[in-house]
């Protein structure tokens, strides 16, 4: 638009194109320079780090019982279920931060423990499941086999929750001590822990219709930090 | 009427008197100062012109790992706890090449695996905090304590060992470099000659957490650059 300064800003545009052109010229001319072997300016080198880590669980069983303000000792009558009141504490320690938890069982007296569900002399049906830490006891039938026997206690340290595959499922496939996405009240993934997750363990006991012994039956019940890479 | 006698004498005669007239001009204007000529236009009396060469100037560094390790581990491989510091017992030796005898150098690193490279010293989970010293060419490793500071991070990004140009002469700003009072490391890493060598040192903490249990490699990337105007 012309202006009654156009002829100024007329003078003013081409200062400056020219300015820029003897801008443009000077850095065509003046710094720029050739590296006549660009292959041998940088080397490089490899560290690695293999990390140390530290995998752990604490288990609290501080206020954990079969009965409000009970323990975990226990007098059944036989062929009977008895469930944790309150489960026992778990959290996850150390500084590896995909950890997952194995649980595995042993029998200390002439009780053995149970491998499937059927009743038998002599053997005790232990189940257990893992899941969000509060304190409401999930019912007998939240913790019971649901397929291949997956959630009982054995003798064999067992895996809880899920195989890698079914993880970002979002799923209630092939769960072992793990409940249901839908049981709100109890759930949450025991998949790939961070360190501090804490979670409750709980426990049932089915006694066996017939024994052979009065005396008291005591249980070890171990639960160990496992890595929760790739599986 | 003359005759031809006459008149071939007058011919032989004038010839004689041209020569004679000849030569003593000659002479005369042997005898004389040489005359100044004057140039009506000077302004083109000359051209000159430029020729511009452009040096095909080689960088170069060479990098050598040999022998150098950390501390408790044969070489650059390490198990480490997490949070925990390792730092090299014997530095990795950098050579500087080609023909340009005003060379500094870069440093960038590149995580290969799970784990990443921190940029700022800030413990987080799966991040390692990877530190570099540039020094003197000698075999006391520094301690811990001379290889930190956020500037001395070897991160993602080519960043240049030195100092800004304007703070070379002093003890400010140094990146990867040593304070020029830190004996025996200190050596200076700006526009170095060919020949120059320096050992480059490391320093690797490790994260508090980590979500992998599994060897985490690191490129460490050494270039040679110009050193002019910086």
């Amino acid at each position: 638009m012309k202006t009654k300064n156009g002829e100024n800003e007329m003078n003013t545009k081409v200062k400056w194109t020219v300015l820029a052109l003897c801008a443009a010229l000077l850095t065509m001319t003046g710094k720029a320079w050739a590296d006549a072997n660009p292959a041998n300016d940088s080397g490089s080198f490899i560290i690695r780090i293999t990390p140390n880590v530290d995998l752990g669980v604490t288990v609290d069983t501080s206020d954990a019982g079969w009965t409000d303000g009970g323990n975990l000792d226990l007098t059944a009558d036989l062929n009977s279920t008895s469930i944790l009141n309150t489960g026992v504490l778990l959290t996850v320690a150390g500084d590896f931060s995909n950890q997952e938890l194995t649980l595995q069982g042993a029998a200390n007296n002439s009780w053995t423990l149970d491998a499937d569900e059927a009743p038998a002399e002599n053997e005790l049906r232990l189940y257990a499941m893992i899941g969000l830490n509060q304190n409401t006891a999930p019912a007998a039938g939240s913790i019971s086999a649901t397929v291949e026997n997956l959630n009982l206690v054995t003798t064999s340290a067992q895996r809880a929750g899920q195989n890698i595959t079914n993880e970002p499922l979002n799923n209630d496939t092939s769960k072992r001590y793990e409940f249901a996405n839908a049981d709100t009240t109890q759930f949450q993934d025991v998949d790939g822990m961070a360190v501090g997750t804490t979670r409750r363990l709980w426990l049932r006991a089915d006694t066996p219709p017939a024994t052979t012994s009065a005396d008291q039956q005591t249980f070890t019940i171990t639960v160990t930090a496992v890595t929760g890479v790739g599986l | 009427m003359k005759s031809i006698y006459a008149k071939l004498e007058g011919i032989v005669r004038s010839r004689a008197l041209r020569t004679i007239a000849f030569w003593a001009l000659s002479f005369s204007a042997l005898a004389a100062p040489v005359p100044v000529l004057a140039d009506a236009n000077p302004g083109n009396d000359s051209g000159a012109f430029t020729i511009r060469l452009l040096p095909s100037v080689d960088l170069g560094v060479v990098v050598d790992t040999t022998g150098a390790h950390w501390f408790g581990s044969a070489d650059l491989d390490a198990v480490s706890d997490m949070g925990t510091t390792q730092r090299l017992e014997t530095g990795v030796t950098l050579t500087v090449t080609g023909n340009f005898n005003n060379q500094e150098l870069e440093l960038e690193a590149a995580a290969n695996d799970t784990w990443t490279l921190a940029s700022d010293e800030s413990d987080a989970q799966d991040q390692l905090r990877l530190y570099a010293m540039i020094g003197a060419d000698q075999s006391t490793p520094p301690s811990a304590a001379l290889i930190s500071g956020a500037a001395n991070l070897v991160t993602g990004t080519a960043t240049r060992a030195g100092q800004p140009q304007a703070d070379e002469g002093g003890d400010a700003n140094h990146a990867y470099e040593f304070s020029t009072a830190q004996s025996p490391q200190y050596q200076d890493i700006d526009g170095m000659v060919v020949g120059t060598t320096r050992s480059l040192w490391l320093r690797v903490d490790t994260p508090p957490l980590t979500t992998s249990d599994e060897q985490q490699s690191f490129t460490i990337t050494v270039t040679a650059v110009s050193g002019a105007g910086f």
